[in-house]
């Protein structure tokens, strides 16, 4: 009978060492599954986003794509959207959401203010903190030269701060944006010739 | 069988983007673009879930959720909001409105997934 006592007491030692494993094993995969879904939800937003900006001609739809990422994939509602002006001196505002239109309407480069500044250094800029004044300034360039800008300021409440996903959206906007607006004037250039 | 979800947005981009994070596997998708075209759906095709975004042209995601809930054939379906207004009275507009649940955008993909889970169960 003792030697009984003792297997089945072995027996539940073994049991409950395999329960911890198992248990162990269990949340290092829920874990891991986590981080599988973020990653799935990273590349459908790069995805998403680049099949937006070139699955039309139109510029209004092409403008209309780069607000709805920046909106909801980015998660801000105030940003401008700029085309750079023929003689390289200024941007001019095209769209916009959540922002005084007019007084951001054109933007003199090299002006001393946050975004002349940020567009004469034509580089990306990203505000320490998520600010009102400017928050992120993304250039759009072809050919190495800047023909449009994002400018944001400002995030959702809700969303804390600029993540990695953003950084990366933000590259995919300031090539592949640029290729699609670059594209759509040309088109609307050719038909109205 | 797969759970349906009705997925209610004006934004194509929002709209793909839950396309391609919920697994076409487990779920069965359809879409809608406003309001009113959620409430027609909700009433033909019966889904399990509706997954709703409040600013919407013809009719609110709010209205719409008060009409899917005011129709006996849809009262019980779960819905959440997807909005980029996640302040508290918006939030509660929601509620009051009749919402199961309510998320803000950026969605998060792993949030909006296990609040599927939870009220769809696991597949």
């Amino acid at each position: 009978m003792m030697s009984n006592l003792l297997t089945a007491g072995v027996e539940e030692a073994v049991l409950r060492e395999r329960v911890e494993r198992l248990e162990s094993e269990n949340v290092r995969l829920a874990d891991r599954l986590a981080e599988i879904e973020q990653q799935n939800v990273k590349l459908a937003n790069l995805y998403v986003s680049l099949l937006q900006l070139h699955e039309t001609l139109d510029r209004k739809v092409v403008v209309r794509a780069i607000k709805e990422v920046i909106v909801n994939l980015v998660g801000s509602e105030k940003m401008g959207i700029f085309e750079m002006t023929a003689d390289g001196e200024a941007m001019r505002l095209v769209d916009s959401m959540g922002i005084d239109a007019q007084h951001y309407s054109v933007i003199h480069i090299g002006d001393g203010g946050l975004l002349g500044s940020a567009a004469a250094r034509g580089e990306l800029f990203i505000s320490p903190a998520a600010n009102d004044h400017l928050t992120a300034f993304i250039p759009l360039r072809m050919d190495g030269r800047i023909i449009a800008a994002i400018a944001v300021f400002g995030l959702l409440p809700q969303k804390g701060s600029l993540e990695p996903v953003d950084f990366e959206l933000f590259d995919l906007l300031s090539t592949q944006g640029a290729m699609a607006l670059y594209c759509s004037s040309a088109s609307f250039r050719v038909g109205h010739a | 069988m797969k759970k349906r979800i009705l997925l209610v947005d004006d934004s194509n981009t929002v709209l793909l983007m839950e396309k391609m994070v919920l697994d076409k596997s487990i779920y069965e998708l359809t879409t809608a673009t406003d309001g009113d075209e959620a409430v027609r759906k909700a009433i033909v095709e019966q889904p399990d879930l509706i997954l709703m975004d409040v600013v919407m042209p013809k009719m609110s995601g709010f209205e719409a959720c008060r009409a899917i809930r005011d129709h006996r054939q849809t009262h019980d379906i779960p819905i959440i909001l997807v909005t980029t207004r996640g302040e508290a009275e918006n939030v509660e507009e929601g509620y009051e409105s009749g919402c199961s649940d309510y998320i803000t955008k950026p969605i998060n993909g792993p949030e909006l997934i296990s609040k599927l889970r939870y009220y769809l169960g696991e597949a």
